[in-house]
């Protein structure tokens, strides 16, 4: 009776925990990470590989921290449109900068029936969010085209290096123009944190507006970050910086790019 | 960054080796060699009293939200040792970030259950208890550094706060083994973070408890 009683005790601890060996963890910082990684090459490939005709349909969302729910219902919501050829997340997957906050929003965008990029905001580069951000997206600074229009997309998070890192980085800029100068029409360029912000480096805000200029056709520049919906001029001139708000007010934008022109159109869901 | 860690490591390597308990017997020698009647109390308070900081127990976990790997030490307390106090040093690997870190774990448990199973198994159904964990790494803070404006980032990245369950067997050792060491301890424990808990709150549709909690798999060497 007793031996019969262990061998059910040691059954039961058991089965416990090899049902629950994939839920060993080791810290909410250990920046273990499984599952799909290098996804901004990935998704690249799938947006440059797509045939595209007169009008570029794209959704932009932002600010998904720790908004699961709201994320979940907005990929539902955008995988309903197939007009839309890729997404733009501006950033700010994560809140705490935790490996598993990557994964989740990783595994929640993965539900998209088109291909996505995130830019990196400035709470994915808290704690150790910047390597996973890196590990599970790719790099901080990159572009890609979808038919004759060019996505420049910028780690303006300035303030997260103390100013130490090249945020925007002129370089790449520089390096970007020269290869895409002839080869674009229209330009969009998309980053997290806007000029103005206590994120951006004022100091260059000026060059960085001007900069952005040359590339062929610039038609706007998105951003996320302020987690409202905004819609400026902010050196006075003809390029607007368009906020896109947090996933929270349950809103995207989808925009088309047509003949050199751009137009957007807010979508709640 | 890298050789800061490296250093932690080692000074929390040393300092787990200086306070491993001895084994009970050693004192007990002391006391039956000394002479009279009255060093000898004096011995045998003091020893008892020096019992009481030396730790009951020698901790080894292995993953649990406090590291991959971690070792430390438990003074128990109260009927049955029901209650206990542990600190444990540990590591977390590289894997993409850019240094391995070490961390430290306070935690407090209590065990309100014994169930016999045989004059050789106790089984300790439920245990619960929290844990604090710092990350011993420059990079992480207790308090925004001062770069950002005030209130930024309302968090800790340093410090985590856990809650826990688990169950516990405990493997009496033959008598003759006993004066040495009294008992081996598995245990297992599901354990959550403040992170954790936060998201679930507010994002009950998607995640789920699963997500929530992380497994921790650890032995106890019970003197």
């Amino acid at each position: 009776m007793k031996t019969s009683r262990i061998k059910l005790l040691y059954l039961i601890i058991t089965l416990i925990i090899l049902s629950g060996c994939d839920m060993l963890g080791y810290h909410p910082y250990d920046c273990k990470i499984e599952g799909e990684t290098g996804l901004t090459l990935k998704n690249i490939e799938k947006i440059e590989a797509k045939e595209y005709g007169d009008t570029l349909r794209f959704a932009v969302i932002s600010d998904t921290q720790r908004w699961y729910d709201d994320l979940n219902d907005a990929v539902r919501a955008i995988n309903s449109h197939s007009e839309i050829s890729f997404v733009i997340n501006c950033g700010d997957l994560s809140d705490f900068g935790a490996t598993d906050e990557f994964m989740w929003q990783r595994d929640i965008m993965q539900r998209l029936k088109m291909p996505y990029i995130c830019i990196i905001g400035n709470h994915d580069m808290i704690g150790t969010g910047e390597s996973a951000y890196k590990e599970i997206f790719g790099s901080l600074n990159f572009t890609f085209k979808g038919g004759r229009t060019l996505f420049v997309c910028l780690n303006t998070n300035a303030l997260e290096e103390k100013y130490m890192d090249e945020a925007p980085d002129f370089k790449f800029l520089q390096d970007a123009l020269d290869m895409h100068r002839d080869d674009v029409d229209n330009t969009f360029v998309v980053i997290h944190a806007q000029p103005g912000s206590e994120q951006f480096n004022n100091n260059v805000k000026e060059q960085f507006h001007n900069f952005i200029q040359k590339f062929p056709g610039l038609q706007c520049c998105l951003s996320g970050h302020g987690h409202t919906y905004r819609d400026e001029a902010l050196f006075n001139d003809s390029i607007h910086y368009i906020m896109c708000p947090c996933i929270h007010k349950r809103e995207f934008f989808i925009f088309t790019a047509a003949n050199g022109n751009y137009s957007y159109e807010r979508v709640g869901f | 960054m890298k050789e800061w860690d490296f250093k932690h490591i080692i000074a929390f390597a040393l300092l787990l080796l200086a306070i491993i308990p001895q084994p009970a017997s050693a004192m007990d020698t002391t006391e039956k060699k000394s002479g009279s009647k009255a060093h000898k109390t004096i011995k045998a308070d003091r020893g008892k009293w020096y019992r009481a900081l030396v730790p009951k127990s020698i901790v080894a976990q292995y993953a649990g939200n406090i590291g991959a790997v971690s070792a430390g030490v438990e003074w128990s307390y109260g009927k049955n040792g029901r209650w206990g106090t542990s600190i444990l040093f540990g590591c977390i690997p590289r894997y993409y970030s850019s240094c391995s870190k070490a961390t430290t774990t306070l935690k407090q448990r209590f065990t309100p259950y014994t169930i016999d199973i045989n004059e050789h198994i106790v089984f300790k159904p439920f245990e619960c208890g929290l844990f604090l964990n710092t990350i011993m790494n420059g990079e992480f803070w207790v308090k925004a550094p001062s770069k950002y404006p005030d209130g930024y980032y309302g968090f800790a990245t340093r410090v985590r706060t856990n809650i826990y369950i688990g169950q516990r067997l405990d493997l009496l050792l033959p008598e003759k083994y006993s004066e040495q060491i009294k008992s081996l301890s598995l245990y297992y424990e599901l354990s959550t973070c403040d992170f954790h808990i936060v998201s679930y709150a507010t994002n009950s549709k998607y995640l789920d408890l699963g997500d929530l909690f992380c497994l921790g798999l650890g032995m106890k060497v019970n003197f």
